[in-house]
């Protein structure tokens, strides 16, 4: 039996990247469309069921496209079961305004629901209210002759979340014959063991939506076979976020900032969402423009921001003697009560008007 | 302080050069292209060391300009005295500043000393290099006059390289001008603009919020009204089946009742057939067959006709003999039958004669009658005569008549006998018995005994096609719903009021069905609008990042206006009223009985005043401009140097000027040496 493992859709949600409306537009396309191929390709493939470990949804209100879009999913695909446990974002928008649920998608409550599948797995999962998560744990019960997946939505910790709505302790979900808990919540993939006997995993989200959500997305395919299960991840997002730190420390001409960051991107698709972040020491006559950067790439890859964090190469003995207006401009600012940031911002501003460069 | 001996390993196109200055004025004489600026470049390399840079321009690039020309060891040492003690000074240097080598030994102890840094310049003069360049080092560029222009021209740079202050003014407006492109007044300016569209959006967005609200309460009414709808539709599905009960128990009632009347039917039949059978059975033997009865009526009417017959010989008989005898009595009255006739023609005929006398026509009309009358009688009486002998004739034949029909009655008599007998035989009756009676006595007995049958026969079919019709009728139906008929009851309710319950259910739900496609109308049109708000939170939120980081942008750099204007006043404060003196000084070293007055603004401008006002230099004699700029010169060097008097470093500063410039310069040089150490660099004897 084989069986996705995906969270964190967060269909219709969106976009905090700075991406322009059309992209963003787009993007919000790209995550249904990703959706749908990781469906077609589990079907392709003789995938029996798929867990939606939450937040499938992003707000209250849901577009009748992404809807749609899952609704035909699950329709097309009569022979595949899907589990459809709501995380936070998801506010039961969607299972509310369905006139006839669909007879393969399968739903939880606040309490513990089972779905016996076939090859001894049984699917359990709870939808996690305030001050529920220590209850449910202990009312967990699991028959240890079969293999048990169970579904959660939340944050895990060791001992249990200040906030319980947010998390679970793993403490107490421990020597539950529990063979895989199926989390959603983080969208990062992240697998570790929970005890003896079973794994715990964040499939992390399908798409990365913004620079926060870098790196590899995709589902985790799991596969019982002969009584045992094996996970696997697999990337699956269209587009990847990347943040690339490029150190222009001792560059002052653009050619030579250009050169090194064309270096530092060489291996990174044009497909991908780059942020560039600058980094070192440049002094302030370094010819060193974010903006002009992030022109001279914009068609180079799907998005592209640079994000200045040089520290400006100002040393406060450099202008003990300094007796010049830049000298005492210099004084004044690393004297005054701005923070460092500020005072970096304000000295590159100062000397570059001086020296007669915006 | 003094420079006391330098000593170049390698530094540009100089090669193990050693040279030890003197105190006050040192000229140094020699050949365009000697290394002379090489040598000034290498002194305040001894101070300074030499700036890091990946400027390929040499000018700008002073590692790569004086790196050695043969090669080897990049550097040399300085000799000199500071604060009454004397070091010498080691630097070598490599293609990076990390490979630069900087020792310091006090000559005293010949001990490494750590007296001083490799910030040897700064921590000595208390300047850092570009200011000891601009003001300790007379470069020839920095007194450059090309062709048509005056000393005071060039000159004139020395404010400005003093304090960039020149700068300053270009800063500000540069400065000023950023700021006007995000906030210009009356809220123009892109930030103003930003903050109208974030003003649309949110507004925007707000009542998208708000119909997004309003989407969640009309979802509730909704649900509301879908719950009633379908407590309408449970209660609709309820009244239909108890309309179905009430309607079926119609059809049921009826197929039972002809069930019913089609089992009764078939036992009627059946009771029938079997009285017309118990009817049959009261018959010992069957009656005699209607064919036998027809013959022996047959045979009785034959006996009728032959007593007919016989009765009808019997009459031709009698009628023959009667006949006979009439014959036979006829014939003697046809004799006198002709005299009334003969008297009634005699009187016609004289009537006649008498009138033919008188009146001819009548009694010719008489005489003709009576000569009819005549002729008829004449034909009567010979038809008599004819009769008579026919007469004779007829009784001989009714004779043989008579005997004929004797013959016959005798042998109908016989036949009639032989019927009777054969009748009687067939009816089993006597003689005597009226055997007419008996047969339609039998003939009845038949007839009932063969419509008994026959009934019986129509009974059986009957009561078997009934029996059928029952049990086909019967078969129709399932085992379940012949037993549901068996216990038929009556519903409760009347099918009517049943009826206008569901119509008037029926009517509600189609109202609540209408209210329910108007409110996901509504809802829909409310979704549509609630849909934007993800677009528009994004729109929010990047114009919300473009405002803030043009308002951090806008803060920014009014923060470096802030403090360039601060920086500018302290600058020109601080060192103002003394280079005042000094400038007053200088020029009164120079051109001792001057009377006018020189002020320096705050930006370092030189005004002079004359005639009771401030005046700029330009009114003055170029002489005087040019006197005045280096007395200027001189007194920033003085104003900016808090440490130890640095040797001022001249390369040939005034390369281009006529001899009584230069001669008058010279003089102020001879003085200043008086204080200072000097090296004049020259490709041409001074003095």
């Amino acid at each position: 039996m084989k069986i996705i493992h995906c969270a964190d859709l967060h269909l219709d949600s969106r976009m905090e990247t700075g991406l322009s409306k059309e992209k963003a537009k787009e993007r919000r396309l790209e995550l249904l469309r990703t959706f749908t191929q990781m469906i077609e390709r589990g079907a392709a493939e003789g995938v029996d069921a798929v867990l939606l470990c939450g937040d499938l949804f992003d707000a209250r209100t849901i577009s009748a496209r992404a809807r749609n879009c899952v609704l035909d999913a699950v329709r097309e695909h009569p022979k595949m079961r899907f589990y459809y446990l709501q995380g936070n974002h998801d506010q039961n928008s969607f299972l509310s305004d369905l006139a006839e649920k669909p007879e393969n998608l399968k739903t939880f409550g606040p309490d513990w629901t089972s779905y016996e599948e076939q090859d001894g797995v049984t699917i359990t999962g709870a939808e996690i209210t305030e001050g529920t998560a220590d209850a449910l744990a202990e009312r967990l019960i699991l028959d240890a002759e079969r293999i048990n997946i169970v579904m959660l939505h939340g944050q895990v910790t060791e001992y249990g979340a200040k906030r319980q709505q947010e998390g679970f302790s793993l403490r107490k979900l421990k020597n539950r014959n529990i063979d895989y808990l199926a989390l959603g919540h983080i969208h990062s993939y992240r697998r570790e063991r929970l005890d003896e006997r079973g794994l715990w995993c964040y499939s992390g989200c399908l798409e990365g939506r913004g620079f926060d959500e870098c790196g590899e997305k995709g589902y985790v395919l799991l596969e019982v076979k002969d009584g045992r299960l094996s996970s696997e991840f697999v990337p699956f997002a269209c587009r990847r976020f990347q943040e690339v730190c490029v150190d222009v420390s001792g560059l002052f001409t653009q050619e030579e900032i250009r050169r090194a960051i064309r270096q530092a991107l060489r291996e990174i698709p044009p497909t991908d969402a780059v942020k560039i972040i600058l980094t070192g020491e440049t002094p302030p006559e370094a010819e060193k423009d974010a903006a002009a950067i992030e022109k001279w790439l914009e068609n180079d890859y799907y998005l592209l921001k640079v994000k200045d964090e040089t520290r400006l190469a100002i040393h406060p003995e450099d202008y003990q003697y300094d007796v010049s207006l830049k000298g005492e401009f210099v004084r004044l600012v690393l004297a005054s009560r701005l923070s460092a940031a500020e005072k970096e911002q304000v000295l590159r501003l100062g000397i570059r008007a001086l020296t007669g460069e915006d | 302080m003094q420079i006391k001996k330098l000593h170049i390993i390698n530094f540009g196109k100089l090669h193990d050069f050693a040279f030890c200055p003197e105190e006050g004025l040192n000229l140094i004489c020699e050949r365009n292209g000697w290394g002379k600026s090489t040598l000034a470049a290498f002194i305040r390399a001894m101070f300074y060391g030499l700036d890091y840079t990946t400027k390929r321009s040499l000018k700008e690039n002073d590692r790569k300009h004086y790196a050695p020309w043969q090669g080897g060891v990049f550097g040399g040492s300085m000799e000199f005295d500071a604060a009454g003690k004397e070091y010498r000074v080691e630097r070598s240097f490599g293609a990076k500043d990390k490979e630069d080598r900087f020792a310091l030994y006090d000559l005293a102890t010949g001990m490494e000393s750590a007296d001083y840094t490799e910030r040897l310049g700064e921590e000595l003069f208390h300047l850092d290099r570009e200011a000891f360049t601009r003001t300790f080092f007379f470069r020839q560029q920095d007194f450059v006059v090309t062709p048509g222009d005056s000393l005071n021209a060039s000159l004139s740079h020395a404010e400005e390289n003093a304090g960039d202050m020149g700068n300053y003014e270009k800063a500000a407006a540069s400065l000023e001008e950023r700021m006007k492109y995000f906030r210009k007044t009356g809220n123009r300016g892109r930030l103003g603009q930003l903050e109208e569209e974030r003003r649309l959006v949110r507004e925007e967005l707000v009542s998208c919020r708000e119909q997004e609200r309003a989407a969640v309460d009309w979802q509730a009414r909704l649900a509301q009204r879908e719950a009633q709808e379908q407590a309408l539709l449970e209660k609709i599905r309820v009244l239909e089946a108890q309309e179905e009960k009430a309607r079926s128990y119609g059809e049921k009632e009826a197929r039972k009742a002809q069930l019913d009347l089609l089992a009764e039917q078939a036992r009627e039949q059946e009771e029938q057939l079997r009285q017309t059978a118990a009817e049959l059975g009261a018959y010992t033997a069957p009656p005699m067959p209607e064919e036998e009865l027809d013959r022996c009526y047959e045979k009785i009417c034959r006996l009728k006709t032959a007593r007919e017959q016989t009765e009808e010989a019997r009459q031709r008989q009698y009628e023959a003999e009667e006949a006979l005898a009439e014959l036979t009595e006829e014939a003697p009255r046809s004799s006198g039958a002709h005299v009334p006739l003969c008297l009634c023609m005699c009187v016609l005929l004289g009537v006649g004669a008498v009138l033919l006398w008188r009146q001819i026509w009548p009694g010719a009309l008489l005489v003709a009658v009576a000569l009819l009358i005549a002729f008829m009688e004449m034909r009567r009486i010979g038809q008599a005569r004819r009769q008579r002998a026919e007469l004779s004739e007829e009784e001989a034949s009714a004779r043989r008549e008579l005997k004929q029909a004797e013959k016959n009655v005798q042998k109908r008599e016989m036949a009639e006998e032989a019927l009777e007998q054969q009748i009687c035989a067939a009816l089993h009756i006597s003689r005597e018995t009226e055997p007419l009676e008996r047969l339609t006595q039998l003939r009845r007995e038949s007839r009932d005994y063969a419509r008994l049958r026959q009934m019986y026969e129509s009974r059986r079919a009957e009561a078997v096609k009934s029996r059928e019709t029952y049990l086909v009728f019967q078969k129709k139906f399932p085992e379940q719903e012949l037993l549901e008929l068996q216990k038929l009851e009556k519903p409760e309710g009347e099918l009517a009021d049943i009826l206008s319950e569901l119509q008037a259910c029926r009517d509600r739900r189609d109202g609540l069905l209408k209210e329910e496609r108007d409110l996901q109308h509504q809802l829909r049109r409310l979704r549509e609008q609630a849909e934007r708000i993800t677009e528009l939170a994004e729109e929010e939120e990047r114009l919300s990042q473009e405002i803030t980081a043009g308002e951090r942008e806008y803060g920014l750099l009014e923060k470096t206006l802030k403090y360039l204007k601060a920086a500018k006043e302290q600058f020109s404060t601080r060192y103002l009223k003394e280079l005042q003196q000094g400038l007053e000084y200088y020029r009164k070293q120079i051109e001792p009985g001057v009377e006018t007055e020189a002020l320096l603004d705050v930006k370092l401008k030189v005004k002079v005043q004359e005639a009771g006002a401030l005046r700029e230099t330009d009114y003055l004699s170029t002489g005087q401009q040019d006197l005045l700029t280096i007395a200027e010169r001189l007194a920033i060097v003085d104003a900016l140097c808090e440490g130890e008097q640095p040797v001022l470093i001249l390369d040939d500063p005034f390369v281009n000027l006529d001899e009584e410039k230069q001669e008058r310069a010279f003089a102020l040089l001879q003085k200043l040496s008086e204080k200072r150490q000097m090296l004049y660099f020259s490709c041409r004897k001074i003095g």
